[in-house]
């Protein structure tokens, strides 16, 4: 006991008497980025670092998401904030609210340390625009995926099939690929979380955040979850079950197609070239129009640091679309890189000849779009899931559900609103 | 015979039933990515990828972890065990005012659910600059109110008379309880054991909330490194729980005696 009580206090006084050099400046930046996606952050960081001699970043994993998140919001209460975090907008904007977010509007159009116009236009716009509140830039994108079709190119060779191009073509061609064994569409168990894409390609909206309508049960989002309901209803898709990822099937080759992000090709491809599936992606298919959903969180800083390490926490959220580190984010990880300048870069371009998903998924910020980032946003997504469990496993009727669901969003959406006295 | 034959069967049959999980776990351990997949799944792997093991080793920091683990678990289980029986001894054997209320309140704050206080106790200890010390890991959980209750109720089940009469004899309250009331609770002080180490072992949320670095982090929290959004490699996961259960499975083996007698008899002398 007593040596247990000395052996700690060895390693607490070990761990708390760390020097610290006065001039520079640390703080820490909070992920949730585990894995290869956790390995090559911490590489750029550590670049970073050395890079700039007077800036330490400590990258701090924290867990997932929703880890991360609690996290953000017990340290928000104890005033322990980090500098920098990475968050999704629709969780931001109660930190806005609360007036804990530096504005980096002014950081982003300084002439000296700002990005000139055109750093600035080499950012797709949609990525940009999902940080903006009140007219201010809040975030910028950090770590974002596309979602993709994936397809199984002997299967569409046996049956002498093209890529299907729009939501007709898919349907007939889940037709002709199901027969017994095998089904025609994979989607991930989240499909109606992500279902606003469909709801998009079919012209509607999910919601129209300017005058706070919830739009997501009008003729368009009901065409789309009918669409959808029917493909699994007749039997040409399914819905995925063991982890909830279209990954199983698809490698299994119990199905032709699968819809799934690109943040999920790490796995897929490892899977797929253990089971030596022929493989390929393909840019979503149209409805009434193009659109493709993109997915991922954004970085933004607090105020509650030292205007020095504002400071410096500017300098590396520039870093971050710096062409070489987009581009080695892009190829090393998950996710994209964030600027169009990166995409044809001959490293990227390069990259993309033996991994030609990402730029598949490229090829869709002309049209990409994200998710709503209203405060308690993640109500609206959560309660289109369950519409379509329902409509699935219930039978129920599509207008009657997705009208629920759009009582329970708004419900939901005007009590965190009430929460915060508003 | 026929009985006794049925009475094993359905004790092996529901063996199996319980430790298959954990087969399973062991076995997908072993398994490539792409086995993992597999439908219908493979029980045993063609060919077991043993150094799954040596991969989990490269991404966390495991024996500083595993080092953190027992450190926290052991102080939290000791000063868990010292403040139980202080605490029941005085609620038990010490009369003073209020202490019946007192021991009221106490069992109601039972009912608040853990998560509640989460972030209370997060902001306590970010003001008393604990934040990623070993101190925010250990004491928040040194009071176990169930621990308390369930010691009470063994020292309630030792006649009174023999406090009485080593009063008489002139032993004092401290050596009564050590003396005699701990030797005497040994099963209950075993079962309080175990179950705080299993729950501190385990415990996830609170270690990730209250450490920043990988030098303070436990077991647990290198799980996460092992499941990202976008999907798990089950073979690494199952891996590293294999790694983070092996240590309770040896001290339930351990401690098994004890924690059967605690569970099943009728401890304490009859009066």
């Amino acid at each position: 006991m007593k040596k247990l009580v000395l052996l700690s206090l060895i390693f607490m006084f070990l761990l708390t008497s760390g020097t610290v050099s006065a001039d520079v400046v640390e703080f820490e930046f909070w992920h949730a980025m585990s894995g290869a996606n956790g390995e090559i952050l911490e590489e750029l960081v550590e670049q970073f670092n050395e890079e700039n001699d007077s800036i330490e970043i400590t990258p701090i994993f924290q867990g997932h998401y929703r880890d991360l998140f609690e996290k953000l919001s017990g340290a928000a209460q104890a005033n322990q904030l980090p500098t920098l975090t990475q968050i999704y907008p629709n969780r931001l904007t109660a930190y806005i609210m609360n007036d804990f977010v530096e504005d980096l509007t002014p950081y982003i159009f300084d002439e000296e340390i700002g990005f000139t116009t055109e750093e600035w236009e080499d950012i797709p716009e949609f990525f940009r625009n999902d940080g903006i509140w009140n007219d201010n830039h809040y975030s910028l994108p950090f770590n974002k995926g596309g979602y993709l079709m994936f397809y199984n190119k002997d299967m569409f060779e046996k049956h002498g099939l093209e890529v299907p191009g729009n939501w007709d073509e898919l349907k007939e061609k889940a037709k002709k690929l199901t027969n017994d064994d095998i089904k025609g569409i994979a989607f991930n168990q989240s499909v109606g979380i992500d279902s606003s894409f469909w709801v998009e390609q079919a012209g509607g909206e999910l919601i129209d955040e300017e005058n706070d309508k919830i739009k997501f049960n009008e003729k368009e989002g009901v065409k789309a979850y009918e669409f959808l309901t029917g493909l699994i209803n007749d039997g040409y898709a399914m819905i995925a079950e063991e982890d909830g990822y279209m990954s199983g099937p698809f490698v299994r080759e119990e199905v032709a197609i699968g819809f799934s992000s690109t943040s999920h090709l790490p796995y897929i491809k490892e899977a797929a070239e253990e089971y030596n599936v022929n493989w390929d992606t393909a840019v979503l298919p149209k409805g009434e129009r193009k659109a493709a959903l993109f997915s991922g969180t954004d970085i933004a800083m607090y105020n509650t640091s030292t205007e020095e390490q504002k400071a410096a926490a500017w300098e590396f959220i520039k870093y971050w679309f710096r062409e070489d580190v987009t581009v080695d984010w892009g190829t090393n990880s998950g996710y994209l890189p964030l600027t169009y300048s990166a995409a044809d870069s001959p490293d990227f371009v390069e990259y993309l000849e033996d991994n030609p998903a990402k730029g598949n998924a490229m090829k869709q910020f002309p049209y990409g779009y994200q998710d709503p980032k209203v405060l308690n946003g993640y109500s609206i997504h959560s309660n289109m899931q369950q519409a379509l469990e329902e409509i699935v496993k219930e039978n129920r009727d599509v207008q009657e559900a997705l009208d629920d669901a759009r009582d329970r969003a708004r419900q939901e959406l005007d009590e965190a609103m009430r929460a915060f006295g508003q | 015979m026929i009985k006794r034959f049925l009475i094993y069967l359905i004790i092996i049959s529901g063996a199996i039933i319980t430790l298959l999980p954990f087969i399973w776990m062991l076995t997908t351990a072993l398994k490539t990515s792409g086995e993992v997949y597999l439908m219908p799944p493979r029980f045993l792997p063609a060919d077991p990828q043993w150094q799954n093991f040596l991969i989990i080793q490269e991404q966390v920091p495991i024996i500083r972890y595993l080092f953190n683990s027992t450190i926290v678990a052991l102080s939290v289980t000791i000063g868990t065990l010292i403040t139980s029986i202080l605490a029941a001894f005085a609620f038990t054997y010490i009369k003073f005012w209020g202490r019946d209320i007192l021991f009221v309140i106490f069992l109601s704050t039972m009912m608040v659910p853990g998560e509640i206080l989460m972030i209370p106790n997060f902001v306590t200890l970010a003001q008393l600059n604990w934040l990623n010390r070993y101190q925010a890991l250990i004491v928040p959980w040194l009071i176990g109110v169930f621990a308390i209750f369930l010691l009470k109720q063994q020292f309630l089940s030792i006649p009174i008379e023999l406090y009485e009469s080593a009063k008489i004899d002139g032993c004092k309250d401290f050596m009564f309880l050590w003396k005699i009331l701990v030797p005497l609770s040994k099963p209950a002080l075993v079962s309080i054991a175990l179950l705080k180490i299993i729950y501190n072992w385990n415990a996830f949320l609170w270690p990730l909330l209250v450490t920043n670095t990988p030098e303070m982090r436990t077991l647990p929290v290198g799980l996460a490194s092992f499941m990202t959004e976008a999907g798990s490699n089950y073979e690494l996961l199952m891996a590293y729980s294999t790694i983070i259960i092996l240590p309770i499975i040896i001290v339930y083996i351990v401690a098994q005696k004890e924690i059967i007698k605690g569970v099943s008899s009728n401890q304490g002398i009859k009066g």
